[in-house]
């Protein structure tokens, strides 16, 4: 049965928003004479609670079929409006916005032209909205179950948030424990408490929380489904060990007799085949590294398993693969350190052992490093006794590196003078910055600090780094001087930029969530859904968002956790029905749409159909939209060449109305 | 045309944007000449986004910097302050804007080549330490150099002066 057209308008003034740029009266007398409608009003204030009561009344009185709104733009009070429809028997989606004031008022100075484009508005609204159908939310079920994938502290602390809140989490991490980059750390600005100190305790934490199940050497392989709905596979690597019965004592990682150049201390030191990644590494149990380890390679070894008290090792141990059933993702996979190596031939390009990153120079002042704490030149294992400090390398370099500021290394850049001065009396510091930038809490407090220490900052950034004889001679410009300087070194900390994590582009990808072309990962809108991705269901923590501090990090891995709760406390979710709807009588089945849709929505499915003239049984495709992942963009309603897609809420009759209305 | 619009017109020339420059000093750190120049590559781009043309045509920067490239290679912004530099000294030139014995080196560099259709080296360095009144200068290093067979007394014209002779006066009326 066809709907009554009776259709109400009411206009807003937006205080002096709209009636101070155009005609109200006008717009109204205008209105009353469209085709359909019934009944036209105006006043001041439509989203305050009397207005809404005006609209309330107005539709039991006239008995209202369809509603204008000429106000704002609907992203300002659609949703204001849609609400209160529901007090009334009108369907929510039977109601058009004409926006006049962002669109009108708003953007032009001639009064009696934005009055002309206002009645024009609310024309094409009325030609469409005659032309709405009543729309219903679907709802659908959600999974109770988190995955968060990375065990950085940004992965840690969302784990942890989830998990209290009383929600299921999966935490997958690739290493074989977790604890990211900061458990490397040795001190962490501006507070100077010990990194370990800080983040062990919440590793503990999530291997004893019975909420939450930790998957370490295991990489996330496949992802599939929607919001509330995931399908996840998830591939544990082989460890060679039982971890169900080794208890970490430690004996295999002491006997091993091949050593291979460390990872976590930075190349700084040598680690056995078996391992555990550090001494307070969670789970606290070794693993075996299979491209270091003669047995697994040769066959010729098997110390491990002979000196096992309990016979955990199993060189048969193999790959699995694990699906699981997944609400909300998170996704924490962090950075790694540029590879300045390869960028700057002019500090040595790798060349000098005694430059070395910010991270390695983490791992020589750590107390649990390979020199226990004592800063030692990686060549001859010496004191340094001037150390040059140069910031920027790689970050704010368009050409050989990345463009972006990597925004903690002036931190800890100052924490690294700072170290080098407490731990060397009498040792120098010459610090070389472009800018030093320090917005945080107690961040220029600690720089100001630093330089009272006794750290000399220079203005320049570092030209070239050569070796005469035993230092290496720092050239650059002092720009403040505007003289060239030249210091020679014992030794250099690069402070280099952040970038994407190994492997980060592939896990995006499977999410379907967007990059920015430095790689890092899409937010949904930069200051108002800072966590939240395009994709419905993932979010974001940490630096694979963009390079952070760990304050910053946590702080965004507690917001991200608040979000998946959010969803996990829901038993279903209602899904917007402005999206795509296929008329399987007109699709041809081309699959035209297919590729098309951004969130792969739509597949071809078989359908039983009757061959024209014959009636024979036949099955034909037929294209297939899922209501969880569309999100309504339209990209597929221009890409069907038969005009069997329309968007509901905007079907393409709706729009040529609209057209048809602009130019009577 | 005012001061303005000619630097403009250099920078464009010369394809260099000043605001492409964030001043971080890593041209001037590496220059080789930098310590005899008075503004040095990352000075030169600061005048040229304070607008003052004046101290860049003044400058010995312009006639100190030997070409290297070392500061383009480093820049981060890729600036090409070598072509600025090229503009400018014409620019200076044009202006009769004279800096000890900037212009001397490429007058004498010329007439070699017009005279022999070739560079001479000897001669080029005799005449530029007559005309820039340094008669000593390198002198000592002449019987080294003699000996490895670097540099020749002999002057030996090429064949074909005359045309060599003739590109110049067409480039020098091109330039014109």
């Amino acid at each position: 049965m066809a709907l009554s057209n009776k259709t109400g308008v009411f206009i807003c003034h937006c205080g002096t928003n709209i009636a101070g740029a155009l005609d109200v009266h006008k717009v109204v007398d205008a209105s009353r004479a469209l085709p359909g409608v019934a009944y036209a009003a105006d006043y001041k204030y439509l989203c305050s609670e009397p207005g809404q009561q005006l609209i309330l009344d107005a539709i039991k009185e006239h008995g209202l079929k369809r509603i204008v709104i000429a106000s704002c733009s609907p992203r300002m009070h659609e949703i204001t409006f849609r609400k209160m429809l529901k007090k009334s028997n009108i369907n929510e989606y039977l109601l058009e916005i004409a926006n006049i004031r962002e669109q009108a008022s708003w953007v032009h100075t001639d009064f009696d032209k934005a009055t002309e484009k206002a009645i024009d508005l609310v024309r094409m609204a009325v030609a469409k909205v005659g032309k709405s159908e009543p729309l219903k939310a679907q709802a659908i079920p959600i999974t109770k179950r988190a995955l968060v994938i990375g065990g950085g502290i940004a992965g840690i602390q969302a784990a942890l948030d989830i998990a209290d809140a009383g929600h299921e989490v999966v935490l997958v991490e690739r290493e074989c424990s977790i604890g990211g980059r900061m458990v490397m750390l040795d001190k962490t600005f501006p507070t100077l408490d010990c990194s370990a100190c800080i983040s062990t305790p919440k590793m503990v934490d999530v291997s004893a929380h019975p909420n939450i199940t930790l998957m370490t050497s295991s990489e996330v392989e496949e992802v599939q489904g929607y919001i509330g709905n995931f399908k996840v596979k998830v591939r544990k690597k082989a460890t060679y060990v039982n971890h169900d019965i080794c208890t970490g004592c430690g004996l295999c990682e002491e006997k091993c007799p091949f050593k291979v150049e460390s990872d976590f201390d930075r190349g700084l030191s040598k680690r056995p085949a078996i391992y555990k990644l550090f001494p307070q590494a969670v789970p606290a149990k070794p693993v075996i590294d299979k491209d270091a380890c003669v047995k697994l390679k040769t066959g010729k070894c098997g110390v491990c398993l002979k000196i096992c008290p309990l016979n955990c090792i199993d060189y048969e141990d193999e790959d699995k693969t694990v699906e699981l059933d997944i609400g909300a993702i998170v996704v924490a996979t962090g950075y790694k350190p540029a590879k300045w190596q390869s960028m700057y031939n002019e500090y040595g390009a790798g060349r000098f052992e005694d430059v070395i990153d910010g991270l390695q120079f983490e791992r020589l002042v750590n107390a649990s490093g390979p020199t226990e704490g004592k800063i030692k030149r990686p060549s001859d294992g010496k004191e340094p006794e001037t150390v040059v400090i140069v910031k920027c390398v790689g970050s704010r370099d368009p050409k050989k590196g990345h463009a972006y500021c990597s925004r903690a290394c002036c931190m800890y850049a100052a924490k690294h003078a700072h170290q080098i001065l407490e731990k060397l009396p009498g040792g120098r510091v010459f610090i070389f910055y472009i800018d030093i930038r320090t917005p945080g809490k107690g961040y220029e407090e600690f720089y100001d600090n630093t330089r009272k220490d006794g750290a000399v900052y220079v203005r320049g950034r570092i030209s070239r780094i050569f070796r005469e004889g035993d230092t290496l001679v720092c050239q650059g410009e002092d720009s403040l001087l505007g003289r060239q300087v030249r210091i020679n070194a014992d030794l250099v900390v690069l402070e280099t930029a952040m970038e994407p994590a190994e492997g980060s582009a592939d896990v995006l990808n499977m999410l379907g969530c967007a990059k920015n072309d430095d790689g890092w990962a899409q937010e949904a809108h930069p200051k108002l859904r800072p966590v939240e991705t395009q994709v419905g269901g993932v979010f974001l923590a940490g630096v694979c968002q963009g390079p952070k501090d760990i304050p910053d990090t946590v702080a965004q891995a507690s917001a991200s956790a608040a979000k998946v709760i959010g969803l996990l406390n829901k038993d279903e979710m209602e899904t917007s029905p402005m999206i795509a709807a296929v008329a399987a009588d007109k699709c041809s089945g081309c699959g035209a749409c297919e590729p098309i849709c951004p969130y792969t929505a739509i597949t071809l499915e078989k359908t039983p159909d009757r061959e024209p003239g014959t009636g024979k049984k036949i099955e034909r495709s037929v294209a297939n939209v899922n209501a969880g992942l569309c999100q309504g963009c339209g990209a597929c309603t221009v890409a069907c060449r038969t005009g069997a897609i329309d968007l509901l809420g905007f079907r393409n009759t709706q729009i040529l109305q609209e057209v048809d209305a602009l130019w009577q | 045309m005012t001061e303005h619009e000619t630097l403009n017109e250099l920078m464009e020339k010369a394809d260099v944007r000043q605001y492409d420059c964030y001043q971080c000093g890593k041209c001037s750190g590496g220059c080789p000449m930098s310590d005899a120049m008075d503004f040095g590559p990352r000075g030169l781009m600061r005048c040229a986004q304070v607008g003052s043309l004046g101290r860049i045509l003044n400058s010995d920067t312009i006639w100190l910097c030997t070409g290297c490239h070392a500061c383009v290679e480093r820049c981060p912004h890729d600036v090409n302050v070598p072509a600025l530099i090229e503009e400018a000294r014409y620019e200076a030139m044009r202006r009769g804007i004279k800096r000890h014995d900037s212009d001397v080196l490429n007058k004498t560099f010329v007439s070699s080549v017009r005279t022999f259709g070739r560079n001479h080296e000897m001669l080029l360095a005799g005449l530029y330490n007559v005309f820039a009144m340094k008669p000593i200068q390198d002198m000592a290093s002449v019987p080294h150099m003699m000996k490895k067979k670097l540099i020749n007394p002999l002057l030996k014209p090429i064949h074909g002066t005359s045309e060599v002779a003739e590109l110049i006066e067409r480039a020098e009326r091109w330039d014109k």
